[in-house]
């Protein structure tokens, strides 16, 4: 798995935003427009534009969904009360819920027909209220609280909240039969966070940091430290999940809009370096030209090890033509030297030269992929002798990793890889979704 | 027709030059492919060499006089690599020097390019020379990065904020004390 993006979704907003998932592929984001209205835009095997779901919104939206195409909108109306909208098939009119939120609100869901919403009161406590076929009243949980709540919840009967507290940190209650009391899960929040959950048992919370970054901590038995996940955020994030090893996270940015990261398996080659002779370029440097360039493919380049052969005999590889499913002696014994690396995983071996002298040579014995390259190659060499072992020839455009007039010609870097190339690539089994 | 220089780079700056192609230059690519033995490039002087050797004639031996002597072992390596193409009397002459060369790489090819009727005094200059010893490693050291694709958002510096996502990491602004709840 990766983290993907930024990318921005455009729009002018004025709050942060909120995001639910009904099903796998399905995303529906929401946010305050300049006259504070509500806006929706939603993805469905592509992304919509925005549409105007009307309103006079007081605080950033939340939202949720119990199934398969129904949405539950709340926000802070003028009047400091919980309002709602629903979609359904079609969307509801705005209901109110009375209370007076001084946050904006949160809600999570446990099952069908079940809502549990929260809200920071004039108290600084969290209140709860929820829907169970009948709305309740509200009820305090107490705490102190410095941001609006996030919740989220992972299965039936659970409900994790959390939200930034004294000091500024993140602190956590949960219902799993009755409310526990708060924890405190540490950090400096500069925002109200937000949660989400892929599986019984896994939490993932975002919040900006102090230097406007987003921070992402994880539970998934013990909770993990603070990772920072980068952007520039100008509101607080949302988060949700679709299903296992996802997550869609969102958030404004200096240019007022929408921006979207995720979280998800990608096509990924899986990279092993077996050093007899350190290249000129160094290997991460190599490894980095590569990754911009598959980008372009959407294929991630994991530089999954780094391993020192002290092979001298075959430093100054004889690799003969060079030619697709031809190798030579010296090629065999240098391949086998794998050392359990996986069949579809790579293996690039830097030798000092090849015999005859070539940047680096891609044959490779059967089920043995990988590649040579020579200590004089250049920073595009790796990724295209890889590109001829996931299946591309040359091409004569000096604008393109696969140029057969020699990478140290490249025109316009970093190189391209057009549409056929890529997907030819995705169809090789050296890039499973990982 | 003379042969230049965008002709003799159009054949080897290609990640895997054909040196069938490089035969073909004929002996007008020589004074080209010595200026780029010189050119303190070691890629491209490797190649120049070895494509000296598949051209053969006089001014090829004094190319691949002057690889056999360059500073990078690469190099000696395609001038030994290539040797065997010459006329048997440079070749031979070539060899005595390559398979006594400092470096064991350059020392294995040449031996390998040794033919088995060699001259007289090749073979003689192979017997004065010791045995190779047993195979010692020169490998480099080489560093590991975590993976990373995406954009950025606007104003966002290249490279901030992306630390790996190691577990025990701090936001700003706290300390680890701020961990215990």
């Amino acid at each position: 798995m990766t983290w993907l993006g930024w990318e921005s979704l455009g729009s002018t907003l004025t709050s942060g935003p909120a995001a639910s998932s009904w099903a796998p592929r399905r995303l529906d984001t929401f946010g305050r427009a300049a006259d504070n209205t509500l806006l929706h835009k939603w993805f469905d095997n592509g992304w919509s534009g925005w549409e105007s779901l009307g309103g006079i919104l007081a605080s950033e939206p939340a939202a949720v969904s119990w199934d398969h195409g129904r949405i539950d909108v709340f926000a802070r109306g003028t009047d400091s009360a919980l309002w709602h909208k629903w979609y359904d098939g079609d969307w509801s009119g705005w209901e109110n819920l009375g209370g007076v939120l001084m946050s904006a609100p949160a809600v999570a869901s446990w099952a069908a027909g079940r809502l549990d919403v929260f809200a920071r009161g004039a108290d600084g406590a969290v209140w709860h209220k929820w829907y169970d076929g009948d709305w309740s009243g509200w009820e305090s949980l107490g705490g102190t609280l410095t941001s609006a709540p996030a919740a989220v919840s992972w299965s039936a009967g659970r409900i994790d909240v959390f939200a930034a507290g004294p000091s500024n940190a993140l602190v956590h209650k949960w219902y799993d039969g009755a409310w526990s009391g708060w924890e405190s899960l540490g950090g400096v929040l500069a925002s109200a966070p937000a949660a989400s959950s892929w599986a019984h048992g896994r939490l993932d919370v975002f919040a900006a940091g102090t230097d406007a970054v987003m921070w992402h901590k994880w539970y998934d038995g013990a909770w993990s430290g603070w990772e920072s996940l980068g952007g520039v955020l100008t509101t607080a994030p949302a988060a949700v999940s679709w299903g296992p090893n996802r997550i869609d996270t969102f958030a404004g940015g200096i240019d007022s809009a929408m921006w979207h990261k995720w979280w998800a398996p990608v096509p990924t080659v899986r990279l092993h370096a077996k050093v007899l002779t350190a290249p000129t370029v160094p290997i991460t440097t190599a490894v980095q030209r590569m990754r911009d360039v598959y980008a372009g493919c959407g294929l991630a380049v994991q530089h999954v090890s780094t391993e020192i052969l002290n092979l001298p005999a075959l430093n100054d590889v004889d690799v003969g033509q060079c030619l697709l499913g031809q190798t030579t002696a010296e090629q065999n014994q240098l391949f086998a030297h794998r050392n359990g690396v996986g069949p579809n995983d790579v293996v690039v071996y830097f030798v000092r030269s090849t015999v005859p002298p070539f940047n680096g040579c891609a044959s490779h014995p059967p089920g043995r992929p990988g590649a040579v390259v020579a200590q004089g190659a250049t920073q595009w060499t790796l990724g295209h002798e890889i590109g001829h072992v996931l299946g591309l020839f040359h091409v004569n455009d000096n604008n393109r990793l696969m140029t057969g007039n020699g990478t140290a010609n490249i025109t316009n870097p970093p190189p391209d890889l057009v549409a056929t190339e890529c997907t030819t690539m995705h169809n090789s089994p050296l890039t499973p979704d990982i | 027709m003379p042969v230049t220089m965008e002709e003799v780079r159009a054949v080897l700056d290609p990640e895997e030059p054909d040196y069938a192609a490089a035969a073909l230059l004929g002996p007008e690519a020589l004074p080209h492919l010595r200026a780029l033995v010189e050119s303190g490039d070691p890629m491209l002087a490797s190649k120049a060499a070895y494509a000296a050797g598949v051209i053969d004639g006089d001014e090829a031996v004094e190319v691949l006089r002057e690889a056999a002597q360059s500073d990078e072992p690469a190099v000696r390596v395609a001038a030994a690599a290539t040797v065997a193409n010459l006329e048997a009397d440079a070749s031979a002459e070539l060899l005595e020097g390559l398979v006594a060369d400092d470096d064991p790489g350059v020392r294995r090819v040449a031996r390998a390019a040794v033919p088995e009727d060699a001259p007289a005094s090749l073979r003689a200059r192979l017997e004065e020379l010791p045995d190779e010893p047993p195979e010692g490693g020169d490998a480099g050291a080489a560093g590991s990065g975590p993976p990373t694709i995406g954009g950025l958002m606007p104003g966002e510096q290249p490279g901030r904020g992306t630390m790996p996502g190691e577990r025990g990491g701090l936001m700003p602004g706290e300390s680890p004390d701020d961990m215990n709840g």
